[in-house]
């Protein structure tokens, strides 16, 4: 379970969040949304723990983010950032590697190798393994920054739970990848994993989120527990785009029309 | 990349073992392999009687073989971790201030000495100067590193100017202690600033190696934290790294070692930005691999650097450091223009 208790976060006198209270569930996936600027990819560094919060306290399953050292932190959760820049040629299994550095000292196990050899075939890289990671278009690199994170929680149990956020994990994917990370991510789920995602994608996150969370100018606006029951009107407000809400009886989600 | 990381490591300690016979054996004196092998075994003898050949080698030539060795390993080392630690190939401590620090605070030792209490005369040679050295090194790398960094992060551009800026108040300082000192010394502080391995003796080798040999094996154990560097700092800390407290232990360790090396043989540049270059090229940049392979390729290449310092102008001898800076500037100037163009790509943070 993560708690966020009344957070702020202020940098340069810049109030950049203000008061934020949500609860996302163990073993859930949640889904930030906003408008750019609006304070989603702070949320989501605070709750990783990246810096600390000005006010307010963030609980990640029981313990408080601000107290848990980098090494146990890094035991307990993966982070997607949005962009990677690698200043030398790694080859894309030393990358992917990197995912389970928090587990060993000086050479990995076969059973790490296990794991990293999984991850990489979980989001389709393995047939990189040995490529140049900087020889790899944009997507190709998300995927296999994915494949590392991945392999950071892959070993998650209920006596280990584990938690994964990505900021704009599908930005640079074609509609292939972008479903099979959002089912990965969804399937992480019974695998004992509470993932939280920063979407744009509207109907991406109806179809696979449990929670919406909407942040609007560096306030949470509404928090959906329940994201079919959404209303344009909301979405109005969060966007400021007038859309239409079609449901559709084959699916159980409905599906989010833009009319700008 | 790399198949065969072991066979790699095989591959340069024995080439490194080749240099190094062959620098021994070329010189004014030569020396043969019997030679080198008959005086060996004296050594062990309680009376050890040399002839004239074995007593060169023994005195002269094998203490500045080993050292130029371990030196050209240090500066290669040196160039890894600064690289890995600043995220760009540009870096070595000839350029962030490292070497010239270090050179200012051992040509203060070699001008200042007489004016010590005697017994810190006493420990001057061989120990005031690296520790000053270090010191001075020391506080030009805090100095280019801290102003370099803005709010967030350090940009290459920053560092490379601030370097520019703190070499040459290092240069300064140490031109006008050699335009305050005695012939003898002055002499001493120019013929050092061009780097030369003509004074070494066993004292300065029996130093340096027990200075190295912990401190490569420390920065060993940070390979792994310095491979997750390169994704960013922020990153690095989502995988448990202590960013901070990593930076500050490689740069003290680093510059411990460059300093100790600077003081006994002077500023040699360049060493610790072909190395790892020429490394990465064949062996890719998993830094465990890079580190120990780029010592030992820069022991390499100092060493046979250092014959060619030795022969050249036979029987006089060219300063070492001149060499390095006549093959280093043009890879230098050709890495920039490689990397400005990688840099329109991807920022550095």
């Amino acid at each position: 379970m993560i708690e966020v208790n009344n957070v702020s976060y202020v940098i340069q006198k810049k109030q950049i969040l203000q008061n934020i209270n949500l609860t996302i569930p163990q073993n859930s996936f949640a889904v930030i949304m906003g408008a750019n600027g609006a304070g989603k990819s702070t949320l989501l560094q605070l709750m990783a723990g990246s810096f600390a919060p000005t006010s307010g306290k963030i609980m990640i399953g029981g313990d408080d983010v601000a107290v848990l050292s980098p090494e146990k932190l890094s035991k307990r959760r993966a982070v997607l950032s949005q962009k990677y820049h690698l200043p030398f040629a790694l080859t894309v299994q030393e990358v992917v590697m990197m995912g389970r550095y928090p587990f060993f000292k000086n050479t990995p196990g076969i059973i790490y190798e296990t794991i990293v050899t999984e991850a990489m075939q979980a989001m389709d890289v393995f047939q990189f393994a040995q490529t140049n990671y900087q020889q790899l278009s944009g997507g190709e690199a998300q995927k296999v920054q994915m494949s590392r994170v991945l392999a950071q929680i892959l070993d998650a149990s209920a006596q280990q739970k584990k938690y994964l956020f990505l900021d704009e994990p599908v930005s640079q994917l074609d509609i292939k990848f972008q479903y099979q990370l959002m089912h990965i991510a969804k399937s992480l789920t019974r695998r004992h994993v509470t993932v939280l995602a920063i979407l744009h994608d509207i109907n991406l996150a109806l179809q696979f989120a449990d929670s919406l969370h909407f942040i609007k100018n560096g306030m949470l606006y509404q928090s959906l527990h329940h994201p079919a029951e959404i209303d344009i009107e909301l979405i109005h407000q969060i966007f400021g785009v007038p859309a239409i809400k079609i449901k559709n009886s084959e699916t159980n989600f409905p599906f989010i029309y833009f009319q700008p | 990349m790399q198949h065969f990381p072991k066979l790699y490591l095989f591959v340069l300690w024995v080439l490194l073992i080749v240099t190094l016979i062959m620098a021994i054996a070329l010189g004014a004196v030569p020396i043969s392999l019997h030679e080198m092998y008959s005086a060996i075994i004296q050594t062990f003898k309680a009376n050890a009687i040399f002839n004239m050949h074995e007593a060169v080698f023994i005195d002269i030539r094998l203490p500045r073989v080993l050292l130029c060795a371990i030196t050209g390993g240090i500066l290669a080392a040196s160039g890894v971790m600064m690289q890995g630690l600043f995220r760009n190939p540009i870096v070595e401590p000839g350029l962030i201030g490292t070497s010239s620090g270090a050179a200012f605070g051992a040509s203060f030792i070699f001008v200042l000495a007489t004016k010590l209490p005697d017994w810190l005369q006493q420990l001057s040679g061989i120990f005031l100067v690296p520790v000053f050295a270090f010191l001075g090194g020391v506080l030009a790398t805090v100095l280019v590193y801290t102003l370099a960094k803005s709010a967030k992060n350090v940009s290459v551009t920053n560092l490379l100017l601030i370097g520019i800026a703190i070499n040459a108040i290092a240069l300064s300082g140490t031109g006008f202690l050699s335009f305050i000192s005695r012939d003898p010394q002055a002499r001493s502080i120019t013929f050092w600033n061009l780097g030369s391995f003509a004074g070494a003796n066993w004292l300065q080798v029996r130093v340096t190696a027990i200075v190295t040999l912990p401190v490569m094996l420390l920065l060993m154990g940070y390979t792994n934290q310095l491979n997750a560097l390169m994704l960013g700092d922020k990153e690095a800390g989502f995988l448990g790294v202590h960013t901070e407290r990593l930076k500050w232990q490689i740069l003290l360790l680093n510059t411990a070692m460059v300093a100790v090396a600077t003081a006994f043989v002077g500023v040699i540049a360049f060493v610790g930005l072909i190395v790892p270059h020429i490394m990465r090229l064949f062996l890719g940049g998993n830094n465990r691999l890079l580190l120990p392979a780029s010592f030992l390729c820069g022991a390499i290449l100092l060493t046979v650097g250092d014959i060619a310092a030795r022969l050249l102008i036979a029987p006089g001898e060219i300063p070492i450091g001149i060499i390095t800076s006549l093959v280093g500037a043009p890879v230098f100037i050709l890495l920039l223009k490689k990397t400005q163009l990688l840099q329109k790509g991807g920022d550095y943070d």
